[in-house]
């Protein structure tokens, strides 16, 4: 594998295709979510994407967390890397309490058993849902369910951390702490991929921006000019 | 290249997701009724009260043996086909979950595999009090028992994968596979002595696993009888078989997955 000593993940030309129902049922069309993608990810980066609904940002992350084989092209990844999605609540059960679902939740997002349980007390102040956290899922706000979903996802031990902020729902105040935490983990050495429409975010927090327009990234240029080209080409359509 | 001790390592990593899927299940289904965990003594009594009373009074039949005969296949019968059409959906219902985190797919067959044995494992209690109550006690072939019920698991674990392997690519295959089940029931000698039947007849169902399982515990738990170990080569090639190539393709389709169904 040739990539720079600091990259840590290498996606060059990804193409990634959903087969379509076609008029008959074996007539089937493929529709290309990404059409050719190349960035580098190196260790400690911040990389925000920006994109039009439907450009292919949330397959690109699942493409990057190893969920979905991409059709074309290649991710290389350094041998060993971790890759979670901050899932915000995704695979809750819900008749099961909030405690029985840290247990699943964290088992499901590659944790080890005892590291969860050693893990419990912290994951249980920080979603901060009171007394609710012996109560099922079912009954919980999707406030709540995100808050938990967030704190869970929070302790995962991982190299690259990627976030779909369009998952995520709470009140102001949940926002605020978890854009801090985010922050917090994105000083250290972790690596951050995240998905956002919210360019206040963005600027904030990335280092780097990469703007995906109909399945292709465009020429990465500084933050600031990616958010003003991504605003300029937004207005006009 | 992954050594040795990370591979096992991820396979005691998945043993802890599947089992902890079963016991999440588990607990979700006793807490959606009343009664919870009764249940699972309550169903299989109210269902061996059913045929009592039906061959017993409704039939006339004097043999009170045959409630007990068909007591008996039925539960091995629905230890197998419940947990193969729950299987056929495991995939495709479990489509949300795998878009959002990176698990191998065949945690998903294996937890409901569990959960239904470990259902099984207390029917089968009441199964041995009730033969117990009508008579059959057991024997020194009994010990040959835990083996046979391994060998059955294999069957479910084969039929199970491959129903769960094959669902999200032809979803078709889910009202296929109730038919075939169907068919199975009464081919697999539950409501009859399959010894019964015409010689030829019977050497074709001959290769139906569920017939030999079901045959062969039968006559362990009622009759005290060893089982013929030549005849039970036929699940276990069969099962080996269909259980290898269905975790292979499952393993291969493992990215493909979230993305179909």
């Amino acid at each position: 594998m040739n990539m720079p000593p600091n990259c840590i993940a290498r996606l060059e030309h990804l193409g990634l295709g959903y087969r379509q129902q076609g008029v008959l049922p074996w007539k089937r069309h493929v529709f290309w979510a990404i059409e050719d993608i190349s960035f580098d990810i190196q260790r400690g980066d911040t990389i925000g994407i920006i994109g039009r609904n439907g450009a292919g940002k949330s397959s690109l992350l699942r493409v990057i967390a190893g969920i979905i084989n991409p059709d074309r092209g290649s991710v290389e990844r350094i041998p060993g890397t971790k890759t979670t999605m901050l899932s915000f609540g995704a695979g809750f059960e819900p008749r099961l309490t909030g405690r029985q679902n840290i247990i699943l939740n964290g088992l499901q997002l590659g944790m080890e058993k005892k590291h969860v349980v050693s893990r419990m007390d912290q994951i249980i102040g920080l979603a901060d849902i009171g007394e609710f956290i012996d109560q099922p899922v079912r009954t919980y706000s999707s406030g709540m369910r995100a808050r938990l979903g967030f704190a869970i996802a929070y302790f995962v031990d991982t190299d690259i951390l990627l976030i779909d902020e369009a998952l995520a729902t709470g009140d102001e105040a949940f926002r605020e702490k978890a854009s801090s935490l985010i922050r917090q983990k994105i000083s250290s050495d972790l690596t951050v991929v995240i998905v956002s429409h919210s360019m206040h975010l963005i600027a904030n927090t990335c280092t780097r921006v990469i703007q995906i327009e109909n399945g292709v990234s465009l020429e990465e240029l500084s933050p600031q000019e990616t958010i003003d080209r991504y605003r300029s080409t937004a207005l006009t359509c | 290249m992954e050594s040795s001790a990370t591979k096992i390592m991820k396979f005691g990593h998945l043993f802890h997701v599947v089992a902890y899927r079963a016991i999440a299940e588990l607990r979700a289904e006793a807490s959606r009724t009343y009664a919870g965990y009764l249940w699972w003594v309550i169903h299989p009594l109210l269902m061996f009260w059913v045929y009592y009373i039906a061959f017993n009074f409704v039939m006339g039949s004097r043999t009170e043996n045959f409630a007990i005969f068909l007591f008996a296949g039925i539960v091995l019968w629905q230890w197998f086909s419940v947990s193969v059409l729950r299987c056929s959906g495991s995939l495709i219902a479990a489509k949300p979950l795998m878009q959002q985190v990176n698990l191998h797919k065949s945690v998903f067959p294996f937890s409901i595999i569990l959960v239904n044995t470990i259902k099984f494992g207390v029917t089968l209690a009441i199964l041995i009090v009730v033969l117990g109550f009508a008579g059959f006690f057991p024997g020194w072939a009994w010990v040959t028992l835990p083996i046979l019920l391994m060998i059955q698991l294999l069957v479910i674990l084969a039929v199970g994968c491959f129903a769960a392997m094959i669902s999200p690519f032809i979803p078709d295959f889910q009202h296929v596979l109730t038919t075939v089940l169907h068919l199975m029931f009464f081919v697999s000698g539950i409501i009859y002595d399959l010894s019964l039947l015409p010689e030829r007849l019977g050497s074709v169902l001959g290769l139906n696993p569920m017939a030999i399982m079901i045959d062969e515990i039968r006559n362990v738990l009622m009759y005290n009888q060893f089982p013929e170990w030549n005849l039970l080569m036929i699940p276990v090639v069969e099962s080996v078989f269909l259980l290898v190539i269905s975790i292979k393709l499952i393993h291969r389709y493992d990215k493909v997955y979230p993305k179909i169904g």
